[in-house]
């Protein structure tokens, strides 16, 4: 008798302690969002995201960081589209070519998975030495190019749980038509191309948002870039570099964080849409 | 076929697009002619945060002269300035403090281009605040509370029984300000004791923020911009000249901006903290906008010093100027800047690889036509994917060949264990920062796990459905936020109560890896059969006990690699740490003391690189021991991971 109470005890001890570890993540959550949205909304106005900064910027409201948006997205999207480009053949080449449990594609899997864990702090100190080494100055390209030592690993990981839905029998049917492997890759695009996207959306997100390997790379000026070899401000970069500013810098911080969150938002909300159409679809 | 053609077009049609953009843009800036009226050209200034208001306003100046040059500016510490500069990588670096020779030697030229000084600031709001205003501060008053902390309350420091303690805050990363606040009482800035913060604003705002503190400000951050009046809460320290323990009426030098800058000038003020500021360049500036600039701030820029606050060069000092312009050597202009090379060899790569796809049209059998195909395709796809095993040699052999120097005169365990960290003087101790770095770590993942492990099993086992729907997408939106966006909540909510330290950070990087685990650790405890979970329920056992004995049980290992996973997040976690570890290398510490780690490490002193010999190879293998720890832990968690898929 006493050894059930114990136990039905427990269970509801455990119960309201998970509870209670539910809501303090919950919690978290709307400490973080709340403190960025008022904070944010406080600081943000129209000036801001559609100007560039003007002669006064260093005292005065005068102008906005739309030079830093923009940096932020010259460097994202070319980086993106390479990544892409990189990485949708190597999924191809780890699933299809080889066949996902042969040595070959189980190392090429380990290799991208440790460069997947690699700080963009120790990608960010290798471009720089890489920069110096060939004479680069700090700019958008140089931004682009460690974004997408980024990237790669990230949207192969994707893709390679993505492939993994193809059947094979829908491939071995390709190719018992007399079709090479490199026509195959057409017919299994069509399949992977919907979750490929939402990889490549979420790639973008946590690369926008990532101000450590950028910071030795793309450098940080208050002009809009106007070719791939000028320096460009970068959103995360001018949250870092303003919050310990005097006014009217932190205000600014606040409302290129709140810009900040709401572009990697929107872009993880259009991923999970994507991503829930496609299931529904193949259902 | 078309489909193909299509899809291929399609890919690359923007990427060429904004190639062809920029790369139409940049020729519009190229400098074409060099009349004096329509310069062309772009000038880049890096450096000093001292020298940024000042340059702000001859960039401006300049520009309205000059409409068609470009003017990059931006300030990141004396360090990053002369790093640029030395490696080609800017014209100009501005600095705060005087040029070592081995700098001169590597072929920087320093031309004086305005006066300003360090002065020691405290909080308006502070108790005691009369007492200290009359008392003021001797340098050796300085060295007490900065180097060897014998002065800790406020009553030491006027001479009374008070002891309301001194909060101490000095800079974090390597600068003029500090360099030159030591050389007052004989130190250099590694020695300056304190909650190390970054950049000149904020000190400023750390010390508006607390009562108690207490800092050193360049003139024109101490001084609102705008008014040139004592930025509101601030208030400059008087500097006990002549030792008298009192501040006297000709001590009272710090009403305005132009009170002090005039003390300067006049010479009223020692020196240091007073000091020269620079604009330093690598050999006499080759190209013509470049050399026009640097002219004009010698000549007609100074008129902009005293309206900002700044104190202009002496006469002597701007001949000086004037004869290194024309006689020093020239410099070989700036590092050919290769950026454009390196767009054209990646053009030329896409053009080779539509010709090698375009050799096909040649072919006449189909059957060939296809092989052909095939094999370029597959050609490509192998040189892709053993890209990744060639770029983890690249990145171990080119960060081992940069640390490697570091070797010669100290041995691995000497660096590994070392606790002083001094590169001034050669010593490079990593331990304080390891420790700092395994800390935060350790104490964030003591935060997190339970919490997650918590969570996820409410969430798998026991939550009703319309909570579910409240849980998962908020921890999808916690996964989606940037870790700066976490940086500036650590800042905002948890540095007011528990200021710079390792509690704040931990719980920053707790946070972070909140929702990596409690996804993990749900996907892992879904792949445990319902048959199981039920067998137990049939043998009586409640749902907690089937949770505990069950399902953790069965997905310990899981539960492992999850962790190691997050493990390695957080070791190699750069600017949320950044903004709220206070940057103090030290071995002992409570939670509540400011720390250092080895990403914040790297990303603070990246800048001071040339200037130190050995700090380059230090940084580089502070670089290369992140590096070689994320390897361990994550081979650690595949391995796992890969021998659960196994058994599954």
């Amino acid at each position: 008798m006493t050894h059930i109470r114990i136990r039905q005890i427990e269970e509801k001890v455990m119960r309201g302690v998970m509870l209670v570890a539910t809501l303090i993540v919950l919690g978290a959550v709307i400490s973080i969002l709340g403190t960025i949205l008022i904070r944010g909304c406080k600081a943000l106005s129209w000036d801001m995201v559609s100007k560039f900064p003007g002669k006064e910027w260093n005292t005065a409201p005068d102008g906005g960081f739309l030079n830093a948006i923009l940096g932020s997205l010259y460097v994202v999207i070319p980086a993106a589209v390479i990544g892409a480009c990189i990485s949708i053949p190597v999924v191809f080449y780890i699933t299809m070519y080889k066949r996902r449990r042969t040595g070959v594609s189980y190392i090429i899997r380990l290799a991208f998975d440790v460069l997947y864990g690699i700080p963009p702090i120790v990608y960010g100190a290798f471009a720089f030495l890489v920069m110096v080494g060939v004479g680069m100055r700090a700019s958008v390209l140089g931004g682009i190019m460690v974004t997408v030592l980024l990237i790669v690993p990230m949207m192969i990981r994707s893709g390679d749980e993505i492939a993994k839905t193809v059947p094979d029998e829908m491939v071995d049917a390709v190719y018992s038509l007399g079709a090479t492997k490199w026509e195959t890759v057409w017919v299994v695009l069509k399949h992977i191309l919907p979750g490929m996207l939402t990889a490549f959306l979420l790639a973008v997100g946590r690369a926008i948002g990532d101000a450590a390997a950028v910071m030795f790379t793309a450098g940080f000026s208050d002009q809009p870039a106007h070719s791939l070899s000028d320096p460009t401000a970068t959103l995360p970069l001018a949250v870092f570099n303003w919050i310990i500013m005097p006014d009217p810098f932190p205000g600014r911080a606040y409302a290129a964080a709140l810009v900040l969150t709401i572009l990697v938002l929107t872009l993880s909300i259009a991923s999970r849409v994507i991503t829930r159409r496609i299931t529904r679809l193949n259902k | 076929m078309y489909f193909k053609r299509h899809i291929r077009l399609r890919a690359l049609a923007p990427l060429m697009a904004a190639l062809m953009a920029f790369q139409s843009c940049r020729h519009s800036t190229q400098p074409e002619s060099v009349e004096a009226d329509n310069l062309q050209g772009s000038i880049s200034i890096s450096g000093a945060f001292a020298l940024y208001p000042m340059a702000v306003e001859w960039t401006n100046a300049f520009s309205a002269l000059h409409p068609a040059v470009r003017i990059d500016l931006s300030s990141g510490g004396a360090g990053k300035g002369m790093t640029d500069v030395l490696n080609g990588m800017v014209d100009f670096a501005m600095l705060s403090r005087e040029p070592h020779d081995e700098e001169r030697d590597k072929g920087a030229i320093d031309f004086s281009v305005a006066k300003d000084a360090v002065l020691p600031v405290f909080s308006a709001s502070n108790p005691l605040y009369e007492k200290i205003m009359a008392h003021g501060i001797t340098a050796d008053d300085a060295r007490k509370i900065w180097i060897t902390a014998e002065i800790t309350t406020w009553g030491q420091l006027i001479g009374t029984h008070d002891d309301t303690p001194i909060h101490v805050y000095t800079r974090s990363d390597a600068c003029g300000a500090a360099q030159t606040f030591a050389a007052w009482f004989d130190a250099v800035q590694e020695d300056l004791g304190g909650t190390a913060v970054y950049g000149d604003p904020g000190i400023s705002k750390a010390v508006i923020d607390d009562p108690l503190g207490i800092g050193y400000n360049n003139m024109a951050y101490a001084y609102d911009s705008e008014t040139l009046n004592m930025q509101t809460g601030l208030e400059v320290l008087p500097l006990d000249i002549d030792g008298n323990r009192s501040v006297t009426d000709e001590e009272k030098l710090y009403t305005t901006r132009s009170t002090i800058a005039k003390a300067i000038e006049e010479g009223r003020f020692p020196a240091p903290p007073s000091r020269n500021l620079y604009l330093v360049t690598n050999g006499v500036p080759a190209d013509t906008a470049a050399f026009e600039f640097l002219k004009f701030v010698i000549t007609d820029g100074q008129a902009f010093n005293e309206p900002n606050g700044y104190v202009r060069i002496s006469n002597a000092s701007a001949r000086e100027s004037m004869r290194k312009l024309n006689v020093g050597h020239k410099g070989r202009g700036l590092k050919r800047d290769n950026t454009q090379l390196m767009t054209l060899i990646a053009g030329l790569v896409v053009v080779l690889l539509f010709l090698t796809a375009g050799v096909q049209l040649f072919m006449r059998s189909h059957i060939k036509r296809r092989v052909y195909r095939q094999k370029l395709s597959e050609t490509m796809m192998v040189i892709l994917s053993f890209s990744s095993i060639a770029m983890l040699i690249a990145l171990l052999w080119g960060l081992w060949g940069k640390a490697a120097p570091m070797f010669d005169k100290s041995t691995l365990g000497e660096l590994l264990t070392g606790t002083e960290w001094k590169p001034s003087q050669g010593l490079f101790g990593f331990r304080p920062f390891i420790h700092g770095t395994l800390a935060v770590t350790m104490l964030s993942i003591c935060f997190s796990l339970p919490l997650s492990l918590l969570t996820a099993v409410f969430i798998t086992e026991y939550a009703p459905k319309y909570l579910k729907s409240i849980v998962n997408p908020a921890l999808d939106i916690l996964a989606s936020l940037p870790s700066v966006v976490f940086g500036v909540w650590g800042v905002l909510t948890l540095i007011p109560k528990f200021g710079y330290s390792l509690l704040t950070a931990s719980l920053v990087l707790g946070v972070m890896v909140l929702p990596i685990m409690v996804s993990l650790f749900c996907e892992i405890f879904a792949t445990v059969p319902t048959d199981m979970r039920d067998s137990s329920f049939a043998l009586g056992a409640t749902r907690w006990q089937t949770t505990r004995k069950v399902v953790i049980r069965k997905s310990l290992p899981g539960i492992f690699a999850a962790v190691v996973l997050a493990l390695s997040k957080c070791i190699g976690e750069t600017i949320a740490v950044m903004m709220v570890c206070g940057c103090v290398p030290r071995l002992r510490g409570s939670w509540l003391d400011p720390f250092y780690t080895l990403p914040a490490l790297i990303g603070n002193n990246y800048g001071e690189m040339a200037s130190i010999p050995l700090y380059e190879s230090a940084i580089m293998f502070a670089a290369l021991l992140l590096l070689l720890l994320v390897l361990l832990f994550n081979i650690l968690s595949r391995v796992m991971l890969y021998r659960i898929e196994k058994n599954s």
